[in-house]
């Protein structure tokens, strides 16, 4: 006891400087990790994000000028596209005459507690399916026709697309449905999450991507100057 | 009195060590946010500037204008003279930059020039949203790689955008990303505006001068 009250002043100063030191080194590893973490998804942004836009960029390959290459989007409560279909046309070495169709589908995985919020997660599953031409027609691929084909990532927060017009809207037939023959644009935006993030003392931090493509290829004759027009 | 000395020693080289160590967490901390916002601002950036392109060339390239002129123009000086691009003509609503629907008289790709620093938001997940200021800035240059303005009319528009964001640390007076592309004049694009909107051209149509469409 003699010996604790000879040394108290030592101990008190050991025992802040052990305290500083532990919170600093706990504090500098966390950052230390979600640095990584943050470098991480980032990379993991930037790389869907080249995916989705190389898909659409080669979206309607030989299936013509002027004729709509996707389907409408389906959407959920929140905006989500939850299913999405679109096509290009290609020839087998035989000669047939094939479509093929690749189809994104987003599925809810988990929920998220974070200090702040609550949120659903999902992932987008990309599918793909050949189907032959039967005259001048071609039908869309049965269930059993789609095969899995990744190029995916686990850890969205949103994932929307929307086509647009050239004035920044939605075109839609009379009837209220989307127009597709009338899409100049579709726009891809989607929010990710850090993995890291993922842990309930943590604030929510999103990465946001979004990406305007044009689709409609201007260059293609106006119906004016095709053969026959008045 | 020894013991005092290297107590205060001790509590001043932990004092330094922690506040440098907090000092460089934080630095990279911000920097880790910067480079997250900076992602969400070239985006929004290349969507502003796609939208902006999606308009008429010139004011004289309109497809009310093409109506009014009986054709589509195809030199440079059918186009606006360079020293009054931008609010002349863009209405009294201003410009907005994501849908040009809500803002049908800035129509053309010069009417978006000179807004000054412009809101806009991009929207996350659950309701929140990043909020941006945006400005543009159209000149006419002499072709597609220059970047001298050009005095006279061209079938060229060099468009600058900068973007700023609070959350960025970087000066921020004159923009933190900044992006720019030339957009040509097309007589095609001019053409299918055109008829997007009057239906197609060189058709009979009693209400027009002459009795036909361009």
């Amino acid at each position: 006891m003699q010996s604790i009250l000879d040394h108290l002043i030592s101990i008190i100063v050991a025992g802040v400087v052990t305290m500083a030191l532990i919170s600093t080194q706990t504090r500098s590893q966390h950052s230390m990790i979600e640095q990584t973490a943050s470098h991480g998804v980032k990379a993991k942004t930037l790389t869907f994000g080249r995916w989705v836009e190389r898909d659409i960029l080669n979206l309607g390959a030989n299936v013509g000028h002027n004729t709509y290459r996707f389907t409408e989007p389906t959407l959920d409560a929140n905006g989500n596209t939850t299913n999405w279909i679109f096509f290009s046309d290609s020839t087998r070495t035989n000669g047939t005459r094939l479509r093929s169709y690749t189809r994104y589908r987003l599925v809810p995985t988990q929920m998220v507690q974070f200090q702040d919020t609550t949120m659903q997660m999902y992932v987008v599953n990309r599918d793909t399916a050949a189907v032959n031409y039967v005259g001048d027609d071609v039908a869309m691929p049965t269930s059993s026709q789609w095969v899995r084909n990744l190029w995916s990532i686990g850890t969205l927060s949103f994932f929307r697309i929307e086509m647009l017009g050239t004035m920044g809207t939605t075109p839609r037939t009379p009837a209220g449905a989307i127009d597709v023959d009338k899409v100049d644009y579709i726009r891809v935006r989607f929010g990710v999450v850090p993995e890291y993030v993922l842990q309930p003392d943590n604030y929510i931090r999103e990465l946001y991507w979004v990406r305007t493509l044009k689709v409609r290829p201007y260059w293609a004759p106006p119906p004016s100057a095709q053969p026959g027009a008045s | 009195m020894p013991q005092t000395l290297l107590a205060l020693l001790a509590l001043t080289l932990s004092s330094v060590l922690v506040l440098n160590q907090q000092r460089i967490t934080t630095q990279g901390r911000q920097q880790m946010l910067s480079d997250e916002v900076e992602l969400a601002a070239s985006g929004l950036a290349a969507d502003v500037m796609e939208m902006i392109g999606a308009r008429s060339f010139d004011e004289r390239s309109t497809p009310d204008a093409i109506l009014a002129l009986q054709h589509v123009p195809t030199v440079p000086a059918n186009f606006s003279a360079a020293n009054v691009l931008g609010g002349h003509d863009r209405g009294a609503n201003g410009c907005d930059l994501l849908v040009p629907l809500n803002t049908p008289h800035c129509d053309d790709i010069d009417d978006v020039a000179g807004l000054g620093w412009q809101p806009v938001s991009v929207e996350l997940a659950a309701g929140r949203t990043l909020p941006f200021d945006v400005r543009v800035s159209v000149f006419y240059v002499s072709d597609p790689g220059s970047v001298t303005p050009s005095l006279t009319p061209t079938l060229h528009k060099r468009v600058t955008i900068d973007l700023r964001s609070r959350f960025l640390t970087s000066d921020a007076s004159e923009g933190n990303v900044s992006i720019t592309r030339v957009m040509s004049y097309d007589p095609v694009k001019a053409t299918l505006d055109f008829e997007r909107v009057h239906g197609p051209m060189g058709v009979k149509d009693p209400s027009q001068a002459g009795g036909w469409t361009p």
